[in-house]
């Protein structure tokens, strides 16, 4: 065993003496983060992670939280900070671009900006045969100091998206290392295999983002193969992509599937091959027009992509996916098709049908992983909000019906635009004496059944505007009412009472 | 959704409470010093009509400590990991409480009980002790003997926070005395039952705590203050709910504390009043939803229970204290009640038959075996408290949303008892069940499932090629092929190493 280690040892140092050393930066972002379940509560976090340096000016990175204004950035062995304005963001992939400075506005010789030679590098080669890398294959996390740690390659396989709303093929590499964070870079030979999204202390498994979707990322945003920007004014940007309105490369067919290869369930069902099938278990849809795939169809056949025993795909560029990822990929990209046809069992009745490729958002999914900004509306006391999963353990023990419908809604047909909106707590006043406290469904206002937070909220600023009532109906048929004067009565006293400075906000999109 | 309720309930009922100068921790009638058969029977008779309080006819001196017995029994244990495999069998020395001919114990001392026998904490013979009532839903069970002696009137005295308290044990040869103080009164869940809240104490901690075994009598110098459990959070249940179970199970069967069958808001709100037009002179309560059979109706408003009015807050006056509507419901015999409601701007009076909600399920099993089904490597249990809390399934945000909320969502309308798929042994004649453990069945072959008999029943009795399951709220169906089922299940025996008769043992 000994002289396997010190052959292994003696290659890695072989293999960080011949890779290349990259340029890298730090990057700080401040941003506001938000309780959960007091989302007036927020605070400020600074988010510290690295970023490659390219065409001169530029900086890609990884921004889990925020919006990545107000940036600073100071390169891994340098001194000086600058600011960087973020002009590209991926709201999926949180993959982010960052222009440092403006070398033209700088005249102050006692304060230089960041020395040119910091980008004197270009965005290292990128590493596109997956196939060409052995699993276990050695690669680095390049991190301060350029030394790094050794990590192996553990193949690819399809993983959240870092926003959370839907699956990505990532990169997975395994190896108890500490201080390897979002941002950190993982190459092979100097060659750029992915950008760090997560990593597992516990496990020591981690997951980066593929060198291909960074290229198509690149590109979307303005850049070809030679990393040189070629739409240069801010203003003429793409407008799918910056930071007040993001975008996403990220495609899904918006559905989940179930893969169904048992001999008597697929004679059941007529079928005469035991070729493996796709059972529909949960649909996205966006528009009533585009619901094409139900709840239990039996995916047949995609066209290039051939299901395995497993129910899986194998994919010619990341291998072994599920179905609903791999038919959304190209060579390793999301593609740009806007529809992609399967063959389907309906009924026991085999029919063909276009599936709609729908850019990945968090408006999609009833209860949504997390909420990037979480909206809320306290009204009369009531602190409404919508529930996400990442809201449920910071309950404590969640209400075993909250926990049961995020469960239902991520297995069955989901309601675009539709959300389950709860009072979390009922902040005692004198204008709501008499009104019990505790965690509750709202379903209506007055009288009209609710669809999400802003449609609740547009309701009672119409109350509010006639100067009439406000009815709140509950799951369980309690009701509580306010008059438009009390509700007024109420937003004073909560301002002074509780100092929250804005009682609705960051509505959805 | 019954959490949302009973927390909002606790919170205004404490908020309440707060502007009272009466203290929350005991209502007065805990507190009181007479014998608690008076109070048992006051419970039971009208309120409208004069209290007669039947004394007993010969005074009989308490007798304190001698009322500790030590009991021994062995208990079948079933897993509802394993519900097939041979139930652990233990012998266990615990204590109770006798009271001539009964002894009251703790329930957790008797569970799957299949012999008892007792004796003094002074003697050396065991007398055999017949197998108990079980009062499930407070924790308690009563053995009865051979003996042929008067009941003795225990009385109590209600312990409160700083109170010292004494907890009678049972040692080699003689009655074992710890001394403990009350270090809390509280409201909480027994241990091993979700069906309710109680009034519990929470002692010190004794010196050596393995010595206090669950069932231990407490006093409070010669007064009767409850019985001791030890577990999991040791606690003192309250004398009241010992004596109230004695009243109960006197006729030999047990029926249970009644509990609201209802949920319900105040009337506190002006603007709620107002915008349904109630009258000032009107007070009570909202009905918002009802459970099981009842009366009520959603929207009634409730102003009155057996002639004592209820205020906007939901708060009721019984023999001079003010409860909440559980503690109400909680404090009496099942039987009827008289309601005064008002419907639709009339008063009406209906006479409610309250009693205890069919939730065995919410707490531990007393039974020696788990009742199951078993079919093609599959395993089928009812879901009950095991399930939640013993087995992984308890997991599943479902399962647990079916067996917190079962009666006030109404869930029960639409099966007897849970149906859940719980063990697989996997096969290819069962390839793909993996996939819905932990679901509860909702049809086999079309026909809905009830319970369990309902499942052996389409088993017996199908024949179609396939049984095709369908389980609730999850997508896809479990296809079973009918014609290789012999053969497949002899093929599992043989894997799994399971006999014929432990599998046939749980059937329904």
């Amino acid at each position: 065993m000994k002289p396997i280690v010190i052959l292994a040892l003696a290659l890695f140092s072989v293999q960080s003496i011949s890779a290349r050393e990259l340029d890298l930066f730090h990057v700080e972002t401040a941003y506001q983060a938000a309780n959960i379940l007091q989302p007036w509560r927020k605070y400020n976090k600074n988010q510290p992670v690295l970023g490659v340096p390219f065409a001169g000016r530029y900086v890609i990175t990884i921004l889990p939280y925020g919006d990545g204004r107000s940036a600073l950035v100071k390169p891994v062995g340098g001194t000086r900070r600058d600011v960087a304005s973020l002009i590209k963001l991926d709201s999926e992939l949180r993959l982010a671009i960052l222009r440092v400075g403006d070398i033209k506005e700088s005249n102050d010789p006692a304060n230089p900006l960041i020395p040119q030679r910091f980008f004197g590098n270009d965005l290292p080669p990128l590493f596109l045969d997956l196939k060409a890398l052995p699993l276990k294959s050695a690669l680095r996390t390049n991190g301060p100091g350029q030394i790094g740690h050794t990590v192996f390659y553990e193949g690819t396989g399809a993983s959240l998206s870092p926003a959370g709303n839907t699956e990505i093929p990532v990169i997975r590499f395994s190896g108890f290392q500490k201080n390897i964070s979002p941002g950190h870079v993982l190459t092979h030979d100097g060659a750029l295999v992915g950008l760090i999204a997560s990593f597992d202390v516990a496990t020591g498994i981690g997951t980066a983002i593929p060198a291909a979707l960074i290229e198509q990322f690149l590109a979307a945003s303005g850049f070809d193969k030679n990393n040189v920007l070629r739409i240069e004014q801010p203003a003429a940007e793409p407008d799918i992509f910056g930071p007040d309105k993001e975008g996403t490369i990220v495609r899904t067919a918006g559905f989940r599937g179930r893969a169904q290869s048992e001999p008597s369930f697929l004679r059941y069902q007529g079928l005469i091959s035991e070729r493996p099938v796709i059972a529909v278990v949960q649909t996205v849809f966006v528009r009533t027009q585009e619901r094409t795939l139900l709840q239990n169809d039996l995916i047949l056949d995609v066209p290039g992509n051939d299901i395995t025993a497993r129910g899986s795909v194998n994919d010619e560029y990341y291998g072994d996916l599920p179905l609903s990822l791999a038919m959304v990929l190209k060579n390793g990209r999301f593609t740009t098709d806007s529809t992609v046809t399967i063959s389907v069992l309906r009924d026991r009745e085999k029919r063909d049908i276009r599936q709609p490729v729908l850019a990945a958002s968090e408006s999609m999914n009833v209860v949504p992983e997390r909420f990037r900004t979480p909206s809320y509306l306290i009204t009369g006391g009531l602190v409404l909000l919508e529930l996400s999963a990442e809201a449920l353990p910071k309950m404590g023990t969640p209400p075993a019906r909250l926990a049961f419908i995020r469960d239902r809604y991520l297995q069955s047909d989901n309601l675009s635009g539709e959300r389950v909106v709860f009072v979390n707590e009922v902040l005692p006043l004198d204008q709501n004496a008499g009104y019990a406290n505790g965690r509750r469904i709202l379903t209506a206002v007055n009288g009209i059944g609710i669809r999400n937070l802003n449609h609740a909220h547009s309701l009672v600023k119409d109350a509010r505007r006639r100067g009439s009532d406000v009815v709140f109906t509950f799951e369980g048929n309690e009701i509580m009412v306010f008059s438009a004067e009390r509700l007024a009565q109420a937003d004073e006293m909560l301002r002074k009472k509780y100092s929250i400075p804005f009682l609705s906000g960051a509505p959805p999109e | 959704m019954k959490s949302f309720v009973s927390i909002s309930l606790l919170v205004s009922i404490s908020s309440l409470f707060a502007q009272e100068t009466r203290p929350l921790a005991l209502p007065d009638f805990l507190r009181n010093q007479r014998p608690i058969t008076e109070i048992a029977q006051e419970t039971k008779t009208d309120s409208k009509t004069e209290t007669k309080i039947d004394k007993p006819k010969t005074k009989v001196e308490p007798t304190v400590v001698p009322q500790a017995v030590c009991l021994q029994v062995t208990r079948r244990i079933p897993s509802s990991a394993q519900p097939h495999a041979s139930p652990r069998v233990v012998t266990d020395w615990s204590v109770g409480l006798k009271l001539g001919a009964r002894i009251v114990t703790d329930v957790d001392n008797v569970r799957g009980a299949v012999s008892i026998s007792y004796r003094s904490p002074d003697a050396r013979t065991l007398s055999p002790g017949k197998l108990p009532i079980y009062g499930w839903d407070t924790g308690l069970a009563l053995i009865q003997t051979d003996e042929v002696t008067t009941e003795p009137v225990l009385e109590t005295e209600g312990a409160e926070l700083d109170s010292e308290i004494t907890v009678a044990g049972c040692g080699p040869t003689s009655v074992e005395l710890t001394r403990l103080r009350v270090d809390a009164v509280y409201r909480g869940k027994l241990e091993n039952n979700d069906t309710a809240e109680f009034q519990l104490l929470r002692p010190s901690s004794p010196r050596s705590p393995s010595a206090l075994r669950s069932g231990s009598p407490v006093f409070i110098g010669k007064k009767f203050a409850g019985l001791y459990h030890a577990g999991k959070s040791n606690y003192v249940l309250h004398a009241y709910y010992v004596m109230r179970f004695l009243e109960d199970a006197k006729d030999g069967k047990y029926s249970g504390m009644p509990r609201r069958s209802f949920d319900y808001q105040s009337l506190q709100h002006p603007d709620l009043r107002k915008f349904l037009n109630l009258p000032d002179t009107l007070h009570g309560v909202r009905i918002t939803r009802t459970f099981g059979e009842s009366l009520l109706l959603p929207g009634d408003f409730l102003k009155s229970l057996d002639g004592s009015p209820i205020s906007d807050e939901g708060l009721i006056k019984v023999k001079g204290s003010i409860v909440t509507l559980d503690d109400f419901f909680g404090l009496r015999q099942a039987g009827p009640i008289t309601a005064i409601v008002d419907r639709g701007g009339k008063d009406i009076s209906l006479a409610l038959s309250i009693g205890s909600p069919e939730d065995h399920l919410r707490a531990r099993s007393t039974g020696d075996r788990r009742v199951f089904f078993y079919g093609a490597g599959l395993i089928f249990q009812e879901l009950d408290y095991e399930i939640i809390h013993d087995h992984r399934s308890g997991a599943d945000s479902q399962l647990r949303y079916r067996y917190e909320a079962r009666f006030e969502d109404r869930l029960n309308r639409e099966t007897d008892l849970d149906v859940v798929l719980t063990n697989v042994f996997p096969d290819a004649v069962n390839a793909g069940a993996d996939g819905f453990t932990s679901s509860p069945l909702e049809s086999v072959n079309g026909q809905a499932i009830r319970n369990l008999r309902d499942l052996r029943n389409v088993w017996a009795t199908s024949e179609n090629q396939y049984f095709v399951m369908k389980f609730r709220n999850r997508p896809g169906l479990l296809v079973i092929p009918r014609e290789s089922l012999k053969v497949a299940e002899k093929r599992i025996r043989e894997k799994y190493n399971l006999s014929e008769s432990s599998l046939a043992e749980g059937t329904p």
